[in-house]
């Protein structure tokens, strides 16, 4: 059978679909063909998905969905329906396991959705399906049948080693450069997090593969990937510390030498300092832990059956050993508020994390939070709709004690929070006047006047941008308060420009700013005269992923200034010896002109006009 | 057959872009062809996974004045990782779309038919758009002399510039391509050019754009329902530069005596001008800039027109959206300049203005808005016009024989 899988495009690049891998794997072993389509990575326009769809002809079209693809996965789905009609559309995926109710029946073009690990469910399904033999027993899936939802028993696989490794040979266009190979070594999750869907989307029962077996798959893929760094996707790698410290034991003996990490988080409660220093030795950079809320109340509310206490040691025996260490926090959690994140952020700094990242709680249907949600407070919008931790922001829910604009304050306190302290504190120094600020922005999409909007109600300010930029900001100078707005206006001529640019600093510099802040995707080399020239009180720069904020004093920052300087010194030979040339190509130049002056000559084009036709004049103009 | 397709942007900026992807597409609904491109390699192109795909590194440098050592040594680098491509694929035909690279002109016609589309004056023009820099006329003089006495020439070397581009190169590129099998043109006046500059006629292969056309009932449709009956709007789409003629369309606007409303589907450099004129002429409640759209998204922007103006002021080689917006049963008020007269009828598929007549112009937007029966028959005869004219299947049967020609062209030669 000719089988086609998706994984539709959704916010969040940079990883393959692991799970469409391990199916593609397992069909190819069976003598199937397969292709997998991966937008998330193509960045295509979904007709061109179905364009592509309908030239390789499948006989089953498969879409791997979570909730925050979903949208765009029926789309696509119709899309295809509209131009190719011979497959049949499967789905299956996170979303579709929790929610497959609503999708099958929201959706007529999906005839079947799997539910949880499909691994041997799906080829089940397309050996039959290939037979023409009734798909009826097949197990864990849903079909509507007369209009009601039938469903038939999920079983979960217990020896996963037998699983082949998945393929990723199987991706239309996969680029190995730099692949950062996925690996899972054990699935499920026993615990009942009540914000939680993996209990349900992977099973409570965890199941692991032999650290043996993982080992191989890691040594082929070094074979035939060439990688240098994998990262493990459990949801529990460390459950059993004696497995993981296996893992690791096993990793070293075989020197394999490769870097790795657990961005998908272990439990805090599950580890000791044996097994971070095994990890470190074994390869491993970093590790992120799932720390939800620093309000112990809270904590304790979500069933996670862990302490804050046990989050202390977690970090501590983390740096011990030398690895770097990401928080992960949720806002909107229940019982929580504004003054709550704010307690958080407190713990957030004691515990100096190398990294954290927060995203406003999405209430996932089944789930207990959606239940108490549903209960106690207000769900605003479907959850298949919410912007699932992108940087536009929604707030899918409000609860009591923490509405709507609070979550949204919550969010930029902890999104921005150097930009927050910085401000509060001149907003103290400067108790009656606004705070006086200039921002460089040469970016494409920088978030600072949205954010500096939810922190200061009164403040003066004037932009410098580039003229790509200035369409926007010319569009909302008004909603934007910006005083005084300025473009770059780009001359061919280099000393014009310098002429310009050393005006303008002259100007800003005799206003006196509070804080000057700089984005990052300004010319560097403009960064250097905006410090010398304007000497601006405070400066700021606002990173590429606009949301780190850096301060004059960082390490970083001079690092930076100092790579400048360098970089500058070490061109300055080639840059005197085109100076020098350029005389050389002057002197050529004149030649060609004169050269073209005598030599070359032709007719004119008299071009036409209403009443007058198109003529070429044959006219010499000597 | 396989083509290999040579451009340098591969990603929908402007309308010579849109045309290569058209093309690519159109070319391979026939089975029989097979597409390689190979694009420069630009942040912003992508490989899409449609056709095969090579990305050079400098397939697009420029040849600043200051660092030509670097533009020498990029040049030969370009030409080497065409060379292998060219071994690997062997193609029948190369297809240049938009590039000025003569070390690349000259790998492409060494071996293999080579034909080249011609979308702008930059292939014979040193300043690019055929606009003189001293009183921003347009120019009817040959490369040659008055590239001297004009000081389109000189204007680099006077002042020290980072952008300067040297000449030279260019020069070279002009008489390289010459040798080129096919050269594509899309208007007579572009016809002109090409002849005027020394380019043979036999080199020479007539090819007007195409755009996709829709069912009638559809566009009719869409205009009921994006349509306003109670506001005048006018559109305006392509590029905020000098030469696209925004300015005069301002200006234009600022003399007409209805209400309307003006509706700017644009951007680039030139958009801070764009704001302080608006709002010199005092027009701010009267125009709405839209920015950049897809063409998805433009369509309903025509859809939504009463009426879209295209105030080139250069020798537009053809102008993809006058007949886009034809396609889309919409009325055109243009300048009188380049390719347009080739698909703007006067007085039947719009009105055309007298190059550069800001009060001409405004005349003739009022008499569309102010002629609602006359101004859709004047769109359906426009939809009508690129059914017949400017299709995918007379485009195919174009570039198909063009391809054919440049094969045989070049056997010939080398008999
Ligand atoms: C790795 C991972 C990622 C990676 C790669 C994602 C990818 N493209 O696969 C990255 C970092 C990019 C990512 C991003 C996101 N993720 Co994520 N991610 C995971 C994680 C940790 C592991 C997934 C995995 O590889 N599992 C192993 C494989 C074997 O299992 P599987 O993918 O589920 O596939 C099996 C079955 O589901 C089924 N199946 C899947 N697809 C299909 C299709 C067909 C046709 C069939 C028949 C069967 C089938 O068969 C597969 C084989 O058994 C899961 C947690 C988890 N335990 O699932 C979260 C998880 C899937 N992610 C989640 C979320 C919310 C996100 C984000 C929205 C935000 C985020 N960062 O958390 C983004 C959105 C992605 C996007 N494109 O924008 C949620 C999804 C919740 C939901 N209801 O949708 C999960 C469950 C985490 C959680 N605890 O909430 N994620
Ligand atoms: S948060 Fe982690 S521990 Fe809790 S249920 Fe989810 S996967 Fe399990």
């Amino acid at each position: 059978m000719k089988i086609l899988l998706i994984n539709p495009p959704g916010w969040q690049k940079g990883s393959t679909n692991l799970g469409l891998c391990y199916l593609a794997g397992n069909l190819i072993d069976k003598g199937h063909k397969v292709l997998i389509l991966d937008l998330n990575a193509a960045d295509e326009l979904y007709e061109s998905a179905a364009i592509k769809a309908e030239k390789y002809a499948p006989d089953i079209i498969g879409f791997s969905i979570k909730t925050s693809t979903a949208n765009m996965a029926f789309l696509i789905s119709k899309e295809i329906k509209k131009r190719y009609k011979k497959a049949i559309h499967i789905a299956g995926g996170p979303h579709i396991t929790l929610d497959y109710k609503v999708s099958l029946v929201e959706n007529p073009e999906i005839e079947y959705c799997f539910l949880g690990e499909s691994d041997i469910s799906f080829i089940d399904f397309v050996n039959r399906f290939e037979k023409g033999q009734s798909i009826k027993e097949v197990a864990g899936i849903a079909y509507l049948d007369k209009g009601s939802v039938i469903v038939t028993e999920q079983k979960y696989i217990e020896e996963l080693d037998n699983l082949p490794y998945p393929s990723f040979d199987a991706i239309e266009n996969f680029n190995f450069k730099d692949f950062r190979y996925p690996l899972i070594t054990s699935r499920g999750c026993p615990y009942r997090c009540t914000y939680c869907c993996v209990g349900l989307v992977c099973g409570k029962k965890w199941r692991a593969r032999t650290p043996e077996d993982t080992i191989a798959e890691l040594k082929s893929a070094k074979k035939i990937f060439a990688i240098k760094t994998f990262e493990i996707l459990d949801d529990n790698f460390t459950l059993k510390l004696d497995r993981a410290k296996q893992f690791c034991r096993l990793m070293i003996k075989n020197k394999l030498k490769l870097n790795w990490y657990c961005h998908n988080g272990i439990r805090a409660d599950k580890l000791d300092l044996e097994l971070a220093k095994l990890m470190k030795k074994a390869g491993c950079t970093s590790v992120a832990l799932g720390i939800e809320s620093g309000n112990a109340e809270v904590f304790d509310s979500i069933k996670k059956g862990e302490t804050l206490a046990s989050i202390v040691s977690a970090v501590k025996y983390i740096k011990m050993a030398g690895m770097k260490v990401v928080g992960y926090f949720i806002i909107g959690l229940p019982g929580d508020s504004l003054n709550g994140i704010k307690k958080t952020i407190e713990f957030q700094e004691s515990l100096e994390l190398d990294g954290y990242t927060y995203g406003i709680l999405n209430p996932y249907p089944h789930t207990e939070v959606y239940d108490i949600i549903k209960r106690d407070g207000k769900i605003l919008m479907d959850i298949k709709d919410s912007s699932h931790f992108s940087s536009t922001l929604t707030i899918p829910f409000e609860m009591p004690g923490f509405p709507k604009e609070d979550m949204k304050k919550a969010h930029y306190l902890s999104k921005f929070q150097r930009l927050h302290k910085a401000l509060e504190f001149l907003k103290n120094k400067h108790s009656k006047k606004p705070i006086k600020i200039l921002y460089i922005d040469f970016s494409e999409n920088s978030i600072f006047l949205e954010t500096l909007a939810k922190f200061l109600d009164n403040y003066d300010l004037d932009v410098f941008c580039s003229p790509w930029k200035s369409d926007d900001y010319f569009k909302y100078k008004k909603a934007r308060k910006i005083n005084d707005l300025r473009a770059f206006k780009y001359s061919p001529y280099f000393l014009k420009n310098l002429k310009n640019i050393l005006r303008l600093f002259n100007t800003y510099r005799k206003r006196k700013y509070d804080i000057l802040f700089y984005n990052l995707r300004t010319q560097k080399k403009m960064l250097l005269f905006a410090l010398l020239l304007i000497r601006p009180k405070n400066f700021y720069l606002e990173s590429e992923d606009g949301y780190r904020i850096l301060m004059a004093n960082d390490k970083e920052v001079r690092r930076f200034l100092f790579k400048k300087i360098k970089e500058l010194i070490i061109r300055l030979p080639k840059v005197i010896i085109s100076f020098l040339l350029t005389f050389l190509i002057r002197i050529a130049y004149v030649f060609f002109g004169l050269f073209l002056y005598f030599k070359r000559t032709g007719p004119i084009i008299e071009f036409p006009t209403p009443n007058t036709p198109l003529k070429i004049k044959d006219k010499e103009i000597k | 057959m396989k083509i290999l397709h040579i451009c340098d942007h591969y990603r929908p900026i402007g309308g010579a872009e849109k045309l290569l992807f058209d093309t690519l597409e159109a070319l391979e609904n026939n089975p029989n062809i097979e597409n390689v491109i190979a694009m420069h390699d630009y942040p912003e192109n992508k490989t899409t996974g449609a056709r095969k795909e090579y990305i050079i590194n400098d397939l697009d440098i420029q040849p600043i004045s200051w660092n030509l050592i670097d533009y020498l040594i990029r040049g030969i680098k370009s030409k080497k990782s065409l060379r292998s491509i060219i071994e690997t694929e062997k193609p029948d035909v190369i297809h240049i779309h938009n590039l000025q690279n003569p070390f690349i002109i000259s790998e492409s016609i060494r071996k293999t038919p080579t034909v080249r589309s011609v979308h702008d004056p930059r292939l014979y023009c040193f300043n690019n758009w055929r606009i003189l820099r001293k009183d921003k006329k347009i120019c009817p003089y040959p490369l040659g002399i008055r590239c001297v006495t004009e000081g389109c020439l000189w204007s680099e070397l006077l002042r020290f510039s980072f952008e300067g581009r040297c000449a030279i190169p260019k020069y070279f590129s002009y008489l390289l391509h010459r040798k080129i099998d096919k050269l594509i043109v899309e208007s007579e006046a572009m016809n002109a050019c090409v002849l005027q500059n020394g380019y043979k006629k036999e080199q020479i292969a007539f090819l007007p754009n195409f755009t996709k056309t829709f069912n009638f009932d559809d566009v009719m449709h869409r205009s009921e329902k994006y349509g306003n009956p109670e506001e005048n709007s006018i559109l305006f789409v392509g590029r905020a530069s000098f030469e696209k003629g925004i300015d005069y369309l301002l200006e234009a606007v600022a003399r007409i005596n209805i209400p309307f409303k003006l509706y700017l589907v644009t951007g680039g450099p030139a958009m801070p001008e764009v704001y302080s004129k608006i709002q010199q002429l005092s027009l701010s409640a009267k125009v709405e800039v839209l920015g950049i759209l897809p063409y998805e998204k433009t369509r309903d922007c025509y859809a939504m027109a009463d009426v879209v103006v295209v105030p080139s002021v250069w020798i537009e080689s053809f102008c993809l959206v006058g007949i886009e917006a034809m396609a889309n049963a919409k009325p055109i008020v243009a300048f009188h300049t380049g390719g347009i007269p080739d698909w703007l009828i006067d007085g039947k598929t719009g009105y055309l203005a007298e190059c550069r007549n800001i009060e001409d112009l405004a005349h003739k937007i009022e008499a569309i808005l102010q002629d609602r029966i006359k101004a859709k028959e004047m769109g359906i005869n426009g939809y009508w016009r690129v059914h017949e004219k400017y299709n995918i299947e007379t485009y195919l049967a174009g570039i198909m024989s063009i391809y054919i020609n440049a094969i045989e062209h070049k056997k010939q030669k080398d008999t």
